[in-house]
């Protein structure tokens, strides 16, 4: 496979595994730029055939990994400098960031994250860019039939949460805490 | 139970908008390919030596390049794990020698920089802003640094600190080099680093508590004093470097240069504290030896001498600006002079015990200078060890002084005389003819020898006020032989049944000891050897109980060791030898010449250690062990070669190009 294609293939999972992470979306997006990148740009350092896209997919999330690490240092760092902010970028700042979602979708969205990281990971994965199964279980070397357990645990707490149910998992949790 | 799950297709729109768009998501990728270049990429620093990648991260790229180069260097997550021990092992040096003269450097650059209204500000900031930063970053690494070399010297881990600071100086020095070969860092930064450092360093050494837990036979004050020694010889290097750095510019000032009374008050402030702290020094009182012996005046001259010649250049300066108006030399050699000033008179201080040793001159000048003191019972006492060790070693001191002072004793107050006359007695100051006017002798005698004699002879209580009393019976014939064995039995009680186990036990065993030589029954050394031997072990102390010097004799046992106790001990071993398992390098680590020791502890030292130098079967530290016991002062010395070699070897600065721009124009 050439990079159009793993670019192709692996686009949609590594933002959303580097957004499950934690990172914006933006900043997600330009580590796994970055990621895809330098993973090209080292392709002879990677241990295997890189064009092998199960191959090419664990160096891949190795990389972003990295990357990841760097930038929340990176950002650390930034926290501690007293930064001064032109009113321009203020305003850029401001401006609305696009359509509005229906009330329905925005509690899922918000549900989304409020999921265990685990089920996070798969579903952002898998439902950002419709990726298959396989692609998202390659990129976290892990097995399909797991991936699908998850997803499908992820939207019964989804469906719990929407529906303001409380899950066995917070009753047993409350039942400890007494 | 069955459960409705979310519809995937809601979970799709709720996702969409954050979908990237892929035309644009792959031109991203293709960018940065043909750029060759990665943002947060760590190679773009274009250094090849791994070991510059670890000197890159851990040292602020400004401070090396006095501000040229911006940008915080390789981020420290891309560095291998050895990389980063290395980089962590190096971080003291770092810390202590490069940050904290930078942090001081490139204050005063602003400063100046400030003041000069130059162009060169912003780089001189964004030194600083990287120090600051660095800070920040390594802030607990740099606390633990600074902790360590506090805390290790008390503890008695002085050559440990030093074995790090010459593993992770040798690091930086690596480093520094390295980036000198490359162009970047200079012999102006190295110098100011490496002054910085050791000014630090003898700082922390000057700590009177360092090395006192451990075997050394020499002063570890001299450990500050190298230190001293490094930064006196590194100061001109580094003012001659910065001149090269700026020209004539980095002599040069467009500020008017220091009025004369400045300069004056500047250098009068420490001479005047300086001459405050002598005059209580200068001269022996209370019978105690003076500091200085007698040459504080030198140094005082010394420094006024450098004050006045100070201000007459300061005047002449002025005096020349006046008629030629171009910019005046700005005194830089003044903070340096003034630093001389100070550091010197220290560092003689330090070293008095070199200059001004405990020669058998000067004990013999001390012994024969005897002045009453506040306690007449302690200056006796503390007078009789080095007075009878001149008498031992055949001197012949003149004792007319310390007599007449005894005569005072006797005629005005008698009510202490018995805890001076012990003294008085052992080294002879009581003429036969005093002895009739000496209070209480008749009492004290009936109650040593009671008309009616049990059996068995009971012990002595407070030995040390009847010991006087030995002395005169004897010296007044007052003792028959049936009266000598009776004493020699009580005396022996004593010996076998003391009062106390914990206190006083060697002081009671040397007493007894002499006073059976005096009343002609000589002890059975053999048989009570063994015991004084355990009693010698038992009151030896390896402890810094109240930041005491370890290594001495204790006079309590467990609470610290005397200088009184530990001169008796070996009086001991002089009569029962050198017990089995007692280091003497402890007792020889104690007794070492001082800076400064309390009263007459100096000549008291003195003597012992001349005493237990000459103990039968002694031998003398070898070369070895010299240098165990003083690998800190060898390490130290060591840092200070590195830090002189580190500055000498790195490359002089280049001139500045806007003063070849300058001379090129003028052409």
């Amino acid at each position: 496979m050439d990079l159009k294609q793993l670019i192709e293939l692996y686009r949609g999972p590594l933002v959303g595994l580097i957004a499950s992470w934690g990172a914006p979306w933006g900043d997600a997006t330009e580590i796994a730029q970055d990621s895809f990148a330098e993973a090209y740009m080292n392709r002879e350092s990677c241990r295997g055939d890189w064009e092998q896209p199960e191959v090419f997919g664990a160096w891949l999330r190795g990389i972003a990994r990295n990357r990841h690490r760097n930038w929340v240092r990176s950002r650390k760092r930034r926290r501690n400098h007293v930064v001064t902010v032109e009113p321009a970028v203020l305003e850029g700042i401001a401006a609305p960031s696009g359509p509005e979602l229906p009330l329905q979708l925005e509690r899922l969205r918000t549900a989304i994250f409020r999921l265990p990281t685990k089920q996070r990971q798969v579903v952002l994965m898998h439902y950002l860019e419709e990726t298959s199964i396989k692609e998202v279980a390659t990129l976290l070397s892990i097995k399909p039939k797991t991936v699908e357990g998850r997803l499908y645990q992820a939207r019964r707490a989804l469906r719990r949460m929407l529906d303001n149910k409380i899950s066995t998992t917070q009753i047993g949790r409350m039942l400890l805490c007494l | 139970m069955s459960l409705e799950l979310v519809p995937e297709s809601d979970l799709h729109a709720a996702l969409r908008t954050y979908r990237v768009e892929k035309d644009e998501f792959e031109a991203g990728i293709r960018a940065r390919i043909e750029a060759g270049v990665v943002p947060l990429q760590d190679q773009s620093q274009g250094v090849d030596d791994p070991l510059l990648t670890v000197a890159a991260t851990f040292i602020p790229c400004p401070l090396i390049s006095a501000g040229k180069i911006s940008g915080s260097g390789a981020k420290l997550s891309s560095l291998t794990l050895s990389q980063k021990l290395l980089g962590y092992a190096a971080l003291p040096a770092i810390s202590l020698f490069l940050l904290v003269g930078a942090t001081f450097f490139s204050a005063r650059k602003i400063h100046n920089v400030q003041k000069e209204n130059q162009s060169d500000l912003s780089d001189a900031e964004e030194m600083q802003a990287a120090v600051r930063q660095w800070w920040r970053s390594h802030r607990l690494g740099a606390a633990f640094v600074f902790a360590a070399v506090l805390i290790l010297p008390m503890i008695g881990a002085t050559w440990l600190l030093f074995l790090f600071l010459l593993a992770s100086f040798g690091l930086l020095l690596y480093f520094l080099s390295s980036f000198a070969r490359i162009g970047v860092g200079n012999r102006y930064l190295v110098g100011q680093s490496c002054l910085m450092g050791l000014v630090f360093l003898a700082q922390a050494m000057s700590n009177p508590f360092v090395g006192r837990s451990e075997i050394h036979f020499v002063d570890q004050k001299l450990i500050a004093v190298a230190f001293y020694i490094g930064t006196l010889i590194l100061m001109p290097f580094v003012i001659l470097s910065m001149a090269r750095l700026g020209g004539r510019e980095a002599f040069k000032s467009k500020e008017k240069s220091p009025h004369w009374l400045v300069i004056l008050g500047t250098f009068l402030i420490p001479i005047v504290l300086f001459y405050l702290t002598l005059s209580s020094f200068r001269k022996p009182t209370d019978n105690q030896p003076a500091i200085f012996g007698g040459y504080g005046w030198w140094f005082f001259a010394i420094m006024i001498g450098v004050a006045v010649s100070a201000v007459i250049g300061a005047f002449v300066r002025r005096s020349r600006k006046a008629v030629v108006a171009h910019p005046v030399a700005l005194p830089q050699w003044i903070p340096g002079v003034l630093y001389a000033c100070i550091t010197i008179p220290l560092m003689l201080w330090f070293t008095n015990q070199i200059w001004w040793p405990a020669t058998p001159v000067r004990i013999l000048q001390h012994v024969e200078s005897f002045e009453k003191g506040r306690f007449p019972s302690i200056t006796f006492r503390d007078w009789e060890i080095p007075a009878s060790w001149t008498i031992e070693q055949g001197l012949d001191p003149d004792l007319s002084r310390a007599r007449r002072v005894l005569d005072n004793e006797i005629a005005t107050d008698q009510k202490m005389l018995t805890f001076t006359l012990g003294s008085a007695f052992r080294v002879g100051l009581v003429r036969p003819a005093q002895i009739e006017t000496l209070p209480d002798l008749e009492q004290k005698r009936q109650s040593l020898l009671p008309e009616q004699r049990f059996l068995p002879p009971q012990p002595i209580s407070s030995l040390n006020q009847y010991a006087w009393v030995f002395y005169a019976l004897v010296q007044s014939d007052q003792l028959s032989p049936e009266d000598r064995d009776f004493l020699e039995q009580r005396l022996l009680a004593t010996l076998e049944n003391p009062v106390s186990q914990t206190a006083d036990m060697l002081e009671d065993a040397l007493v007894i000891t002499q006073l059976l030589e005096v009343i002609d029954r000589p002890i059975d050394r053999d048989k009570y050897r063994k015991q004084v031997h355990h009693w010698l072990r038992e009151f030896h102390s390896k402890q810094t109980h109240s930041f005491q010097i370890a290594g001495g004799f204790e006079k309590y046992k467990g609470i610290s060791a005397s200088m009184l106790a530990t001169s008796q001990a070996i009086e001991l071993m002089q009569i029962y030898g050198i017990p089995e398992n007692l280091d003497l390098n402890w007792v020889r680590s104690y007794l070492r010449p001082l800076s400064f020791r309390h009263s007459s502890e100096k000549w008291i030292a003195a003597v012992t250690l001349d005493r237990l130098n000459h103990l039968p079967g002694m031998t003398q530290p070898t070369w070895f062990e010299w240098l165990h016991y003083e690998r800190s002062l060898v390490a130290a010395m060591l840092l200070v070669v590195l830090c002189l070699y580190a500055t000498l070897s790195s490359p002089m600065p280049k001139e500045e190009a806007k003063n070849t721009e300058v001379s090129d124009t003028e052409n």
